[in-house]
């Protein structure tokens, strides 16, 4: 008898146990989270015409620094002036540091007609034309629904010490996201990333027309 | 009764029925029940409850009332209740409630001591009440039932319950020995010492032992202990001897004993009471067990130089004796200086023990004159060379002059001798000389003449001519000459010849020895080169490692390559961690319930 109701105690406690580990499972109607990338530039002509003296350019990307509340899979929106929010069903496919590397660096080697332009981790120390140190500073959908992109960068020249230039970039979406998509948000990144690039690719073009 | 009846009839209302209860109301039951259990459980608690005893212990280290148990065998029987002190402060005293099934333990030789760590030389024990805390042990004994004891300072080292012996020694010094100092039989540990006390004469030093089952029966009253504490380094007139039982007696101090080997099995021996003595060293027990002793004295001329007081005494190299004292005397009379050498003889060495002999009856005065008119003489003898020791030598030297000072009359003299060593052959030598000197040499030399005169008589008669012919020829036939002359060519053939070889051999060994050595000195110098060039190798394969090394450390190295990923990978990890913590820190629920929904903005 007493055997039996120790049974059942163990039976209820088994089962609830199982419905709270369950419960996981069937709560509510658990969307599945989508995925996003940034894109590069559709096949463009190249930026200008740029004297490559026989030889093709060579850059690298030496890093590209992301403000730490952007290192994380969720996509990062701003809902009001200070107040972040983070998407759990819309999210980065990857790293987002790494897709922004790949897309600065397929961005640049179509504007300045080269296909060396290597992004981090390097293997060996090759000595390259120009070295590009880009420190992202804002890069989200604002509040006023804008993209907004703030970077600092600096080039180098044949890796000289000293960079040919500093400077830091603002861009600022044209037109207004409309609607809670974050389809048109991401592609507005796209394209204010591709602009940012192409500040990049000119300061470089004049830097090898000099 | 009948005047409420009545009330009820007049106001015509149901007459309430009040019957008077016999007895007292139920409710009384429940105190009644109440007081029963309650002196039941009283009765029970005091009926199981066991004495209560008090201990009188110096000091009460580590024990804490209501804590410290008391434990017989590791089982505990009982806890401490209180400490207080004594009247006078001297003590503590500590009442203990014992449990009622122990209660049989408490007699008069029951012993209580408190059981704490102890490190020794022989060990640790009792660690564990590093981490428990002390405890009271309880050695049930025997005797009438007891309430008062007197704890045990030290823990008993013999428990009650071990088969075994004690027994008593007295020794004239403690030594090295100590509580629970081990008793050897055979090298096999047969005993401890329990403790030690002064004897009653201030000097003896009485020591308590235990001999276990079954040494214990080898305990008879001729039983001897003597003492194999520390290394026993003894040099004497017969050189050094160092000696030591065990390692372990070398360290703390130990007893060794033996028993004769003729055991008496008939009569049951009595050694309740019995005090064995405790001898220094097995040596000693030899020497101590002649009790009867006859001293001498003996003059000695020359220095005594290297004889030392224990000196043996000889017989015709048996010892005898020893050496008790050796004194300076001088005689204001005439100046003089002698040397008393006070001896003491063991006649017992000489004789049986059980013989009666007139030896030991008669006066040793009368016994040592037959034996001087015998001969006996003592003469000092060298023992080692090495040394210089001396030792007393006793012989018999008839027809020597016996030399007696008789200088006091307490002790017999023995005369002495010049020892032969040195002295005696000198003297001898002398001897020779003034007997050379004494001789008459111009009789000798007259009487020689006259020898020489008959002798040439003798030669010419004409008789000895012929012998000497006659030998002359007998010589000449038999060869003699010949054998002189082989003997002649034998001594140059062999003798001299191999000598002269073997000096050659030896000359040319020489020479080889030389040379190989010679020859030694060229590997060396080959060797030393291989060894420049192993350096060399060594270098270039330091040259090698480096080479390795730095193109292992290079940018472009497999090396460098998985090290980079490798932190690629890590990274990648660490912010995988990173974003689950964060999402958890955000959502602690959301392992069970899902991520919150938030839908499009």
């Amino acid at each position: 008898m007493k055997l039996r109701y120790n049974k059942t105690i163990m039976f209820f406690a088994a089962s609830s146990f199982l419905v709270v580990i369950l419960s996981g499972c069937i709560s509510g109607k658990a969307p599945a989270t989508k995925f996003y990338i940034l894109n590069p530039m559709d096949s463009d002509q190249p930026l200008a015409k740029i004297s490559t003296k026989n030889k093709p350019l060579s850059i690298k990307i030496i890093s590209q620094r992301l403000p730490q509340y952007l290192k994380r899979p969720q996509i990062v929106t701003r809902s009001g002036e200070h107040q972040l929010e983070l998407a759990e069903y819309d999210q980065w496919a990857g790293n987002l540091g790494k897709n922004m590397n790949q897309v600065l660096s397929r961005n640049l080697s179509q504007l300045l007609a080269t296909a060396d332009v290597s992004i981090p981790p390097f293997y060996n120390q090759t000595q390259c034309d120009f070295d590009i140190e880009i420190n992202i500073l804002e890069f989200e959908k604002h509040a006023d629904n804008h993209v907004h992109f703030s970077a600092r960068w600096r080039l180098f020249k044949n890796n000289e010490k000293k960079p040919i230039a500093a400077e830091v970039t603002d861009l600022v979406s044209s037109k207004p996201i409309i609607g809670n998509r974050f389809d048109n948000t991401i592609s507005e990144m796209s394209k204010l990333y591709e602009q940012f690039g192409r500040v990049i690719a000119r300061e470089i073009s004049n830097h090898v027309n000099k | 009764m009948d005047k409420h009846t009545e009330s009820t009839t007049e106001y015509s209302a149901p007459a309430p029925e009040i019957t008077k209860r016999s007895g007292p109301s139920l409710v009384w039951l429940i105190p009644v029940v109440t007081a029963i259990i309650g002196g039941w459980i009283v009765f029970k608690t005091l009926s199981e409850k066991g004495p209560e005893i008090s201990i009188t212990f110096r000091t009460a280290a580590g024990i804490e009332a209501g804590k410290t148990k008391v434990k017989y065998k590791d089982i505990e029987i009982g806890v401490v209740e209180s400490i207080h002190f004594s009247d006078d402060f001297s003590n503590v005293i500590l009442k203990v409630s014992i449990s009622k099934e122990a209660s049989l333990f408490l007699r008069r030789d029951t012993r209580f001591w408190i059981v704490k760590p102890r490190v020794t030389l022989r060990g640790a024990s009792n660690l564990s009440t590093l981490i428990s805390g002390v405890y009271l042990e309880i050695e049930p004994g025997q005797g009438a039932p007891h309430r008062n004891f007197i704890g045990l300072d030290v823990a008993p080292v013999i428990k009650a319950d071990e088969a075994g012996r004690k027994i008593m020694l007295l020794a004239k010094k403690l030594g090295s020995i100590d509580t629970g100092s081990p008793i050897y039989y055979q090298g096999l540990l047969a005993g401890e010492v329990l403790g030690h006390e002064v004897g009653s004469d201030r000097k003896s030093i009485f020591i308590h032992a235990f001999i276990k089952a079954p040494y214990d029966e080898l305990i008879q009253s001729n039983t001897r202990f003597w003492n194999v504490s520390g290394i026993d380094v003894w040099v004497g007139a017969d050189g050094i001897r160092i000696q030591t039982e065990s390692l372990q007696s070398l360290l703390y101090g130990g007893i060794a004993f033996d028993s004769q080997d003729v055991k008496d099995h008939n009569s049951e021996e009595n050694l309740d009471g019995l005090i064995f003595t405790l001898y220094d060293d097995f040596k000693s027990i030899h020497e101590e067990s002649f009790s009867k002793k006859i001293m001498y004295v003996l003059y000695f001329e020359r220095s005594v130089k290297g004889l030392e007081v224990n000196a043996p005494v000889e017989f015709k190299g048996i010892k005898v004796g020893s050496v008790v004292d050796i004194r300076l005397k001088f005689n204001s009379a005439n100046s003089t200086f002698k040397i008393p050498v006070l001896i003491e003889i063991e006649p017992e060495r000489i004789i049986g023990r059980d013989q009666s002999d007139e030896l030991l009856d008669d006066n040793p005065f009368d016994v040592l004159g037959r034996l001087i008119d015998k001969g006996l003489r003592a003469q000092l003898q060298t023992a080692s060379l090495i040394t210089g020791q001396l030792f007393i030598e006793l012989d018999l030297h008839p027809h020597t002059p016996i030399n007696l000072k008789k200088e006091d009359g307490s002790y017999p003299e023995i005369p002495t001798i010049k020892s032969k060593t040195f002295e005696q052959t000198a003297t001898s030598v002398k001897n020779i000389l003034a007997k050379l000197e004494s001789f008459d040499i111009e009789n000798i030399s007259e009487e020689i003449l006259g020898v020489a005169e008959g002798a040439i008589k003798l030669v010419n008669m004409p008789k000895i001519k012929n012998i000497i012919n006659g030998i002359d020829k007998v010589v000449n036939e038999s060869g003699l000459t010949e054998t002189l002359k082989d003997a002649n060519n034998l001594m140059k053939s062999q003798g001299m010849e191999t000598a002269l070889n073997d000096l050659k051999e030896s000359l040319k060994n020489f020479k080889s020895i030389s040379q190989k050595l010679d020859q030694r000195a060229e590997p060396i110098t080959k060797n030393l080169e291989l060894a420049v060039k192993s350096g060399n190798a060594a270098l270039e394969k330091a040259d090698d490692t480096i080479a390795l090394l730095n193109n292992m450390l290079e940018p472009d190295s497999p090396f460098q390559y998985r090290f980079n990923k490798l932190t690629e990978e890590l990274d990648e990890t660490a912010r995988a961690i990173r974003i689950f913590v964060e999402m958890l820190e955000r959502n602690p629920n959301s392992l069970i319930f899902g991520k919150k929904y938030s839908g499009d903005k």
